[in-house]
């Protein structure tokens, strides 16, 4: 019997991984309390929560409100970040939506609120997964080293780095190499007009997959004016954008090998075999 | 076709890219990955090459630009 088959983990009465995932992404932490960490979930859900309610604060709950008015829809904002946060961000789709109240410059804040709400997305993800393993992980099963979660929020943080602090170093380094290089190509083809969610929604929300690099890149620029015609711009925002999504293969690679390392298996990634 | 040039360098640049990081993602050992990587990446300019000419030839046919 596998360690980690979901019915192992239904007869160890924790739970269904797949209704503790579900549950997680309407509501963060709601998986874990399903699941008995009550007070794990409790936490999560404050941060998590806390996270959002703080960048819609400071982005005045208007950071849908970039969106041009021919993209603004029902599903407009399914591929934002904030979507890890599903319960949130339907929460801010249906008190602010798309229009605006009062007819006011957007706060100063907006790009600082937009990425704190990103980040509560992208936190609850991890913790999606992390619900996810926990009902799947019968109490008979080894856990060595840390949480597969933990690379996983790594490598978002940093390309590469989930890789590294496995121990594969020359495989992160090459990660690193790629992605960042090709965001930071990318941004200079641009010009640097990707650095900004109000003029580029979607191709933002693929860079954010980029992690620190991005955000960084970001608030360090302080989000450089277009004074012209940019060349390369198409080109510019596909290459900032494509390493968010190829970030999400390497978020993938680590966690097949953490997991496997975890439960003390040696399957490793994506049908792949670990060395 | 003064931009002809860049963007296949652009694509090439950006299908390594792609390429190497399916090969990290299918293959969790190095040497096997960095063994797949050339042919991979053959297979996938070609692809490429293929659907663009598809493309252009349906362009050539039916677009009425």
């Amino acid at each position: 019997m596998s360690r980690v088959d979901s019915s192992a983990s239904a007869r160890d009465g924790k739970g269904v991984p797949a209704v503790a995932t579900l549950l997680t992404w309407f509501l963060p932490g709601a998986g874990h309390v399903y699941l008995g960490r009550i007070s794990f979930g409790l936490i999560a859900f404050v941060v998590l929560e806390g996270l959002y309610a703080l960048g819609f604060l400071l982005s005045d709950g208007r950071s849908f409100q970039v969106l041009d008015p021919e993209l603004q829809g029902p599903f407009a904002t399914a591929l934002s970040p904030e979507v890890g946060n599903l319960g949130a961000m339907i929460w801010q789709l249906k008190t602010v939506g798309f229009q605006a109240q009062t007819l006011s410059p957007f706060p100063s804040t907006l790009g600082l609120g937009g990425m704190l709400t990103g980040i509560s997305g992208i936190l609850n993800v991890c913790l999606m997964v992390h619900a996810h393993l926990t009902a799947r992980t019968t109490r008979a099963a080894p856990r060595k080293g840390p949480s597969p979660v933990a690379y996983v929020l790594a490598t978002w943080i940093c390309p590469g780095l989930g890789h590294v602090l496995q121990g594969r170093v020359v495989r992160g380094a090459i990660v690193f190499t790629l992605l960042v290089g090709l965001f930071l190509w990318g941004t200079w083809l641009a010009e640097g007009s990707n650095l900004s969610r109000e003029r580029h929604f979607y191709y933002w929300a693929g860079q954010f997959l980029v992690g620190l690099p991005a955000l960084l890149t970001e608030v360090v620029s302080g989000r450089p004016p277009v004074s012209g015609e940019i060349r390369f711009l198409d080109v510019g925002l596909l290459f900032a954008c494509m390493p968010g999504l190829l970030n999400i293969l390497a978020m993938l690679d680590v966690y097949g090998v953490a997991e496997g390392r975890w439960l003390g298996e040696k399957s490793g990634a994506a049908g792949g075999t670990e060395a | 076709m003064t931009g002809l040039v860049p963007h296949v360098l652009f694509f090439l640049a950006l299908s390594f890219v792609i390429v190497v990081m399916g090969a990290f993602y299918t293959e969790a050992e190095d040497a096997r990955a960095f063994r797949s990587i050339p042919k991979r990446y053959f297979v996938f300019v070609t692809t490429c090459a293929g659907i663009a000419a598809v493309m252009l030839v349906a362009q050539a046919l039916f677009a009425s630009v």
